[in-house]
C-alpha cells in the first residue's frame, strides 16, 4: 500500500463529518499503524483534520480529535513534535476550564 | 481558544493522555524541550492538580470500598491525574519546584486515609508513586535531603499513630504490658 493511502480512505469515509468521526473512532484508532503516519501527501490533510476536530463545536468531535492526536503522537514522534504547540494550545485550556467555572 | 464550558469526562481524560504524551515522549530532543515542554509543563501540572482536587463526584464513586471491582481502576480521573503528574515530575523534576507543596498535599490526601473506610487500593498505589517521585524535585543535590525528610516525617507519623493506640481492657491486664514491651522492643 502506498504511504498515505490508509489516511486518505479514513479521511474520505470515517472522518468525513464530526459525527461519523465519533462513531467510527474505534476503527480509526485500531487501524492506524506507524506506517500510515509516515510522511506523505496525506499527512498534512490528516493533521489539518485533527486540528479541525479539536476546534469542533461538538464536545464529541473534540474528544475524537484528542484521541486521534494521542494515537498519532504515539505512532510518530515527528508529527507530534510538529503539532505539539497547536495541540497543546487546545488541550491545556480544556483542562483549566473547571477551575475558571469554580472561580466565577 | 475554546470557550469556557464544562467539558465531559472523556474529553478531559483524552486531553490528559494527549498532553501526557506530548510532555514525556520527546525528552531526548533538547530543542523541543526548551521551546515547548519546559515553559508549559508546570501549567499542565497545575491544571491537572486542580482537576484532581475539584473532582468530588468521582470521589463519591471510590468511598464505598467494595471487595469486587465495580469499575475499571484506570478509569478513575484522580488516578489518571496522579499518574500523569508522576510522569511529568519524573521528566522535569526541578521545573516543578514551585508547586512541590501542593503536590505533597495531594499525595498525602489519599495516603493519610479517610475515617469513613479503607482507601481504594489503586488510588493509594497511584498516590504513593506520586509521593515517591516528589523528592526528585530537589534535583541531584537536594533530592537526598528531601527523601530523607519525607521518610522521617512518615516514620514520625507512624510512631505517633502507634503510640496513641489505647486498650479498652483494664490497665493492669496483659494488653498494656504487651504494648509496652512491644514499644520497648521496637525502640
Amino acid at each position: 500500500m502506498e504511504p498515505g493511502a490508509h489516511l486518505k480512505s479514513l479521511l474520505q469515509l470515517q472522518l468525513s463529518s464530526d459525527a461519523s468521526a465519533v462513531r467510527y473512532l474505534p476503527h480509526c484508532l485500531s487501524s492506524l499503524t506507524a506506517e500510515s503516519v509516515l510522511p506523505s501527501s496525506q499527512l498534512t490533510k490528516w493533521t489539518t483534520r485533527i486540528h479541525a476536530l479539536l476546534h469542533s463545536k461538538e464536545s464529541g468531535g473534540r474528544w475524537a480529535g484528542l484521541c486521534l492526536a494521542y494515537k498519532t503522537s504515539l505512532l510518530s514522534q515527528n508529527v507530534m513534535i510538529d503539532c505539539a504547540q497547536s495541540w497543546m494550545g487546545v488541550a491545556l485550556p480544556l483542562l483549566s476550564v473547571r477551575e475558571m467555572d469554580l472561580a466565577t | 481558544m475554546i470557550p469556557k464550558r464544562d467539558e465531559p469526562l472523556p474529553t478531559l481524560k483524552a486531553a490528559l493522555r494527549l498532553l501526557g504524551v506530548i510532555f514525556t515522549a520527546a525528552t531526548d530532543i533538547s530543542e523541543f524541550q526548551r521551546q515547548v515542554s519546559v515553559p508549559n509543563v508546570v501549567k499542565f501540572t497545575t491544571a491537572t492538580l486542580q482537576l484532581a482536587e475539584n473532582h468530588s463526584d468521582i470521589e463519591l464513586k471510590v468511598r464505598p470500598c467494595h471487595p469486587f471491582r465495580l469499575f475499571d481502576p484506570h478509569d478513575l480521573l484522580e488516578i489518571l491525574c496522579m499518574e500523569t503528574i508522576t510522569r511529568s515530575v519524573t521528566s522535569y523534576p526541578t521545573t516543578h519546584r514551585t508547586c512541590s507543596n501542593a503536590l505533597t498535599t495531594l499525595a498525602l490526601k489519599y495516603l493519610n486515609g479517610t475515617p469513613s473506610g479503607r482507601t481504594n487500593q489503586d488510588l493509594m498505589n497511584a498516590a504513593s508513586k506520586l509521593f515517591a517521585a516528589l523528592s526528585m524535585i530537589g534535583g541531584k543535590v537536594g533530592a537526598v535531603n528531601l527523601w530523607r525528610k519525607s521518610l522521617e516525617e512518615t516514620l514520625a507519623f507512624g510512631w505517633e499513630a502507634f503510640l496513641s493506640l489505647r486498650t479498652t481492657f483494664p490497665t493492669e491486664g496483659a494488653p498494656s504490658t504487651f504494648f509496652l514491651r512491644g514499644i520497648a522492643q521496637m525502640q
